[in-house]
């Protein structure tokens, strides 16, 4: 049975930077894994990687075996695989209730073109739903361009979910959010994790969320992976702290 | 339904008007002129106003379509409507060469690029003698045969008739607009013109859908040219060159681009305002000039969207809560 995901020696150059050098790891199976490190350690790179959204110079990345990079970030989209950016990327003009249901709108060209003529049914309820898992269904009809940075990335990280991805990947999703709205995310993805059966993958920086999340933390540090292992294990890794954690 | 509904009233008092002001067939003709505008800058304006991209060379698509229709009429003897989906048929055809080359290209790259296709396609229709005539052009277009319906003959040929013609087209044209906006095609167009890097990350092949949306465009843009062509009676290089590319994306801009209504509005304020200025003769250039920079500085999503700001701010707006 291979890995569920795998990165291997995954290398990327940036001019004189070498952003990614040689970094590997695998997850063998759906659970929340941590990605941490300092500033430049090559992390959103890896994820751009994996989401097909820049290519490897040399390296592989495989999803259930079969070999995944290079994939444009549609085709990824399609095989389950589904990100948040950085900088909170939403439709600022459509309403949340659109968000979530643009997720999860069938996007193939030729089926798209066909519900010109017959409109396909839409899962309201569902994204109603899911907007009140986080606490949001009053905004439903809000666009979400008129919420405030924590909301944004909650209908940023719902819309994820939205489309039942097979593998998720959220980058800094508690940047920028405060205190309540970040216990309603940790909610919201602890609850659709094991709901979903999905892996999820999680940059971040604040290590009171993501040591409270994860089940398993990988450590990046100059473009390859410093530690794996436990949350408590890579805590403790004097590796660890002496190059992030200090 | 409410916007369908709005359509059908709008249609049937835009069809009374002949007979409300019959003694005015100045204002036929500089409706039927809007029209011969509108259409083309609904095709336009899904590519702009929705998906945001801007084609500085969309009319050579429109004389595409009216040289395609004139050729057809005049020396095969189609009739109006055949030859109309033919020249959409050929205007798309074009659309899908020239958007294959164009898109792969992004942001100024690409408007220039679009700009260049104008150019190349203008150039063509002044020289290619044998099929378009030159810079005389292609005159001579006949108008469309009359319409039977059991025993009525409705002649479309003369004025009123024509302006009907031209208003079938329009709604035909704002019915095709209203039902890819509001379509899972329609809402990845606007996902790519507000964001393409998550639209792409939501499963959107993005440039599919430009090259799609580019080739309806151009269609349309072909059934406006056809319109023109028929209304003018000449397939002329003028009526497609460089300028009328920019004023038209003018009409789109200036009606408010992603608004459905936009090119519709556009069109009556850039075509028909200033033939009601030509009383004024010269000085109606610069009254309009003035209103064209106006507008740029305090209504820079157009008219409709001036309106609807204002309408906010008359009604409140949600404020961000947390």
């Amino acid at each position: 049975m291979p890995p569920l995901l795998e990165v291997a020696s995954l290398t990327r150059r940036f001019g004189g930077t070498l952003a990614l050098d040689g970094a590997s790891f695998a997850v063998p199976a759906p659970g929340i894994v941590g990605l941490i490190g300092p500033n430049g350690a090559g992390k959103t790179t890896l994820f751009d990687i994996i989401c097909g959204r820049q290519t490897a110079d040399s390296g592989t990345v495989r999803f259930e075996g079969t070999r995944i990079d290079g994939l444009a970030p549609h085709r990824l989209s399609r095989l389950g695989f589904a990100r948040s950016f950085q900088e909170c990327r939403i439709l600022p003009e459509a309403t949340c209730l659109d968000n979530l249901l643009f997720a999860s709108q069938e996007k193939r060209l030729w089926r798209e073109l066909a519900g010109i003529v017959a409109p396909p049914r839409q899962n309201r309820d569902h994204a109603r739903a899911l907007l009140a898992t986080a606490g949001l269904e009053r905004f439903a009809d809000v666009a979400a361009g008129e919420l405030s940075f924590g909301q944004r990335r909650l209908v940023e990280i719902l819309s994820t979910l939205m489309a039942a991805p097979r593998v998720l990947l959220l980058d800094e999703p508690a940047s920028g959010v405060n205190p309540t709205l970040l216990a309603t995310l940790h909610d919201v993805l602890s609850e659709a994790v094991p709901r979903l059966g999905l892996l999820l993958l999680l940059i971040e920086h604040n290590m009171a969320f993501v040591m409270s999340l994860a089940e398993r933390v990988v450590v990046m540090h100059q473009g390859a992976v410093l530690a794996d292992g436990t949350p408590e294990e890579v805590q403790q890794d004097a590796r660890v702290i002496d190059a992030y954690l200090g | 339904m409410k916007s369908l509904l709005t359509l059908l009233l709008a249609t049937t008092v835009a069809a009374a008007l002949p007979w409300t002001f019959p003694g005015s067939p100045y204002l036929v003709q500089v409706l039927t002129l809007s029209m011969c505008a509108v259409v083309p800058a609904i095709g336009l304006n899904l590519l702009f106003g929705y998906t945001g991209l801007i084609s500085l060379g969309h009319m050579g698509f429109a004389g595409v379509g009216g040289y395609a229709a004139a050729i057809l009429m005049k020396q095969f003897g189609w009739g109006f409507l055949p030859a109309l989906l033919a020249a959409m048929a050929a205007a798309g055809g074009a659309g899908l060469l020239a958007g294959s080359v164009c898109l792969r290209l992004r942001s100024h790259f690409f408007v220039i690029v679009t700009l260049a296709v104008g150019l190349i396609l203008g150039t063509l229709f002044n020289n290619l003698d044998w099929l378009t005539g030159g810079a005389e052009g292609l005159p001579g277009i006949p108008r469309p045969r009359p319409l039977l319906i059991g025993d009525t003959r409705i002649v479309l040929a003369n004025a009123i008739g024509f302006y009907w013609v031209a208003l079938a087209v329009t709604v035909a044209a704002f019915l095709v607009q209203w039902a890819v906006v509001r379509s899972p095609f329609g809402r990845s167009l606007q996902a790519i013109r507000q964001d393409e890097t998550m639209a792409a990350a939501r499963g959107v092949d993005v440039f599919a859908h430009k090259l799609a949306v580019f080739v309806l465009s151009a269609a349309i843009a072909g059934a406006g040219g056809a319109l023109r062509a028929s209304f003018l009676r000449v397939a002329a290089p003028s009526s497609f060159d460089l300028g009328e590319s920019i004023n038209l994306v003018a009409v789109v801009i200036l009606g408010g681009a992603g608004y459905q209504a936009g090119p519709l509005l556009g069109s009556l304020v850039f075509v028909a305002l200033p033939e009601v200025l030509r009383v004024a003769s010269q000085a109606r250039l610069l009254v309009f000039g003035a209103m064209l920079v106006l507008l740029a500085l305090f209504a820079p999503r157009g008219l409709l969207g001036l309106a609807t700001t204002l309408r906010r701010r008359v009604g409140g707006s949600h404020a961000p809560v947390a």
